[in-house]
């Protein structure tokens, strides 16, 4: 906790002095997630009506807890592919955390502003923007910050690496869905197999 | 034997009991309803239903394609029916007055050939579309020759233009309209003695970005094999009781199927229904290619438009009429294609309101169909008529009652919604407006309680802001003191 204060505070000393002392742990992670999917249904169901777009729409749980865990992983899991080969100083771990640590802000301004969002009116959309925006926007700078801290990478080629995380993400999706309709398809195949042995036999 | 008698009984019973026999309305009752996940078609009562059905033998005449029909400041009934180049003139009891067949040409008996539209005007004027004859013919109220407007000569017109006038229209200031066959300029406008003043309402040509930037590289030879973006030709048009013009354009995906004219020809339709669609173009929601049976858009044919306001357009696709309020939001729509029953359309011409009663002709049945108000459409007149006069009360509780007979109407918890706003019951109109998804509507309501809250609780609020300021630095200077003495 006191960690994770630290990063929030100080993220560039922060990050560097988990990596130093080694004082990450998978579980403060994994408590972050838990804590980003909870502020992102608060921020949904509570929201006030008038800046909710999805007010009438039922709630899924698995959609929103997918909304958050999916990008952290595919995110961690294209960053490490390509710093591993890019001479990346970070481990995994490392890597994971820090995406983790950096909802922190979301988590913060997911949990803030729907109740400030019950004391504007619609006149006042362009100041609950601007919170929402800040809150990416932290996230993003703490996430540059201390994925650019733990590879001890340069400027020009952190943006490389970010780059070629995007299209590796992109791969990966794409393999994904790949590998899910051939799985697709060779279940319909097993299937109608059965059914055909079965109406014969 | 009391055994049989008993199950003799018992059958008979059974038999007995099913032999209800109920009369069900010749269409479905719908509307859309917007949600955040898209425009929904749902179940509504029936608002229009057809209580009468006029052929021309009950109406004491023959009618073999009649095509457009008006009423005059008398209430006076006129069809004109192009198959017996006829007109047939009505008193309000559809009493048969008198049939106009022809007219002295000076001196000369002439007639009409297939006259697809008839216009009367407050002196009783009537301007007949000789289609056939490729003119105008004016007559007045007794049936004498005023005058006759034929074939302009322009240079807006091209050498092989045909004048094929299909319907007429006269406004408040006297200026006659036409439309003709296969024109798509717009409407042709004429002063009243028949002086052609030029196109009126243009149409403005919808190509996409796309469109422009083939257009720029394509050779001239090429641009002229692909088809032509020519405006879309207008279909039919009325007058509303300000005198605007309602126009309708049979395709309706493209640009604006209904559109509202003023003076200078610009479009004042009101597009801004509750649901935020920004859309005035019948059925939403309809089948596109591919499926068996009608796809595509609604296709208008006629637009009349009733004293509140509010418009009626006939769509001949799938024989439905839409009415419209003034701002855009669908009322109700009534009316149905070759369902098989009486009161169903196989090739609608026409609509007119008149009384409260929507008059539709049908060409192919050779028939007059008379649309009553149900008790719902009544209810709902009756609520936006108050609700114009601001008698906001009576309104609400109309409204009100439109929810209890449709729970699927948005319309009536907004404007059940803006009748509590105007009555000043801010909470309660939000609790409306947050129904049917009206977030502008329910920001506004809710700014307004929050001005009424802190117009009575200022003092409250301020005191609690104020003592906590104040707790809160008295805290503040207590513990830097304690850390100073600490350090000292």
């Amino acid at each position: 906790m006191k960690q994770a204060l630290n990063i929030l505070r100080h993220p560039i000393d922060g990050v560097w002095d988990m990596k130093r002392e080694g004082t990450g742990r998978y579980r403060d992670g994994f408590i972050l997630i838990l804590l980003a999917i909870v502020a992102v249904i608060f921020n949904r169901q509570m929201r006030a009506f008038i800046f909710n777009y999805q007010y009438n729409v039922p709630l899924e749980i698995i959609k929103e807890v997918a909304i958050v865990v999916l990008p952290v992983f595919l995110f961690c899991l294209a960053n490490w592919s390509i710093t591993t080969l890019m001479d990346g100083k970070g481990t995994f771990k490392d890597i994971f955390l820090v995406t983790c640590y950096s909802l922190m802000p979301l988590i913060i301004f997911m949990f803030v502003t729907p109740i400030l969002s019950h004391l504007l009116s619609l006149n006042e959309l362009a100041y609950l923007t601007i919170i929402d925006f800040t809150g990416y926007a932290w996230m993003f700078i703490m996430l540059y910050v201390g994925i650019q801290e733990i590879h001890e990478y340069s400027g020009g080629k952190m943006i490389g690496t970010l780059v070629l995380t995007a299209i590796g993400a992109a791969i990966i999706v794409f393999i994904a869905l790949l590998f899910f309709s051939l799985l697709q398809e060779l279940g319909s195949f097993v299937y109608s197999l059965y059914r055909e042995f079965s109406m014969r036999l | 034997m009391k055994k049989y008698i008993i199950v003799l009984l018992a059958i008979l019973l059974l038999v007995s009991a099913p032999l209800t026999i109920s009369a069900s309305e010749p269409y479905r009752g719908y509307t859309y309803s917007s949600t955040d996940e898209g425009t929904l078609d749902v179940a509504a009562p029936q608002a229009y239903l057809p209580t009468a059905v006029y052929s021309g033998a009950k109406l004491g005449v023959t009618l073999s394609s009649p095509e457009d029909l008006q009423f005059d400041k008398q209430g006076n009934l006129y069809i004109c029916d192009a198959g017996q180049n006829a007109i047939y003139v009505f008193s309000p009891e559809l009493k048969l007055i008198r049939t106009v067949t022809g007219f002295d040409n000076e001196g000369t008996a002439d007639s009409f050939s297939q006259p697809y539209g008839i216009f009367v005007t407050e002196n009783g004027d009537m301007y007949v579309a000789d289609y056939g004859h490729e003119r105008v013919v004016v007559l007045d109220a007794a049936g004498k020759l005023l005058r006759i407007v034929t074939r302009p000569d322009s240079d807006l017109l091209t050498e092989t233009f045909v004048f094929q006038p299909q319907k007429v229209l006269v406004d408040s200031a006297n200026r006659l309209f036409v439309l003709s066959k296969n024109v798509n300029e717009g409407i042709m406008q004429f002063t009243d003695q028949g002086k052609f003043l030029g196109f009126y309402g243009s149409n403005t040509v919808t190509a996409s970005a796309v469109d422009i930037i083939w257009k720029e590289i394509m050779t001239e030879e090429q641009t002229e094999k692909l088809t032509q973006f020519v405006p879309v030709e207008y279909k039919n048009f009325s007058l509303d009781y300000k005198g605007f013009i309602y126009a309708v354009t049979a395709v309706s995906d493209v640009g604006e199927p209904i559109r509202r004219l003023n003076l200078s020809g610009g479009d004042v339709l009101v597009r801004a229904p509750i649901d935020g669609s920004e859309e005035v173009m019948g059925d939403v929601s309809y089948p596109y290619a591919g499926v068996t049976g009608i796809v595509g858009p609604s296709s208008f044919v006629d637009i009349t438009a009733d004293d509140l306001g509010n418009y009626y357009v006939l769509d001949d696709k799938r024989g439905r009429v839409f009415t419209y309020d003034d701002e855009g939001n669908l009322l109700y729509v009534f009316g149905a294609l070759n369902s098989g029953q009486v009161g169903s359309f196989s090739s609608p011409s026409a609509i007119a309101y008149q009384q409260g009663r929507v008059y539709a002709l049908d060409r192919a049945n050779a028939e007059m169909i008379v649309f009553e108000p149900t008790e719902y459409a009544q209810v709902m007149q009756q609520a936006m008529s108050s609700y114009l006069l601001q008698e906001y009360d009576t309104s609400l509780e109309l409204w009100e009652e439109i929810i209890k007979r449709n729970n699927n109407c948005d319309l009536a918890y907004y404007k059940a919604g803006y009748c509590l706003y105007r009555l000043m019951e801010y909470p309660q109109a939000m609790e409306y407006f947050k129904l049917v998804n009206a977030k502008e509507a329910y920001s506004d309501a809710m700014v307004k309680h929050n001005q009424i809250v802190m117009d009575e609780r200022f003092e409250l609020y301020a005191t609690i802001a104020a003592v906590v300021v104040a707790a809160g630095l008295i805290a503040w200077l207590t513990v830097t003191i304690i850390r100073k003495r600490k350090a000292e």
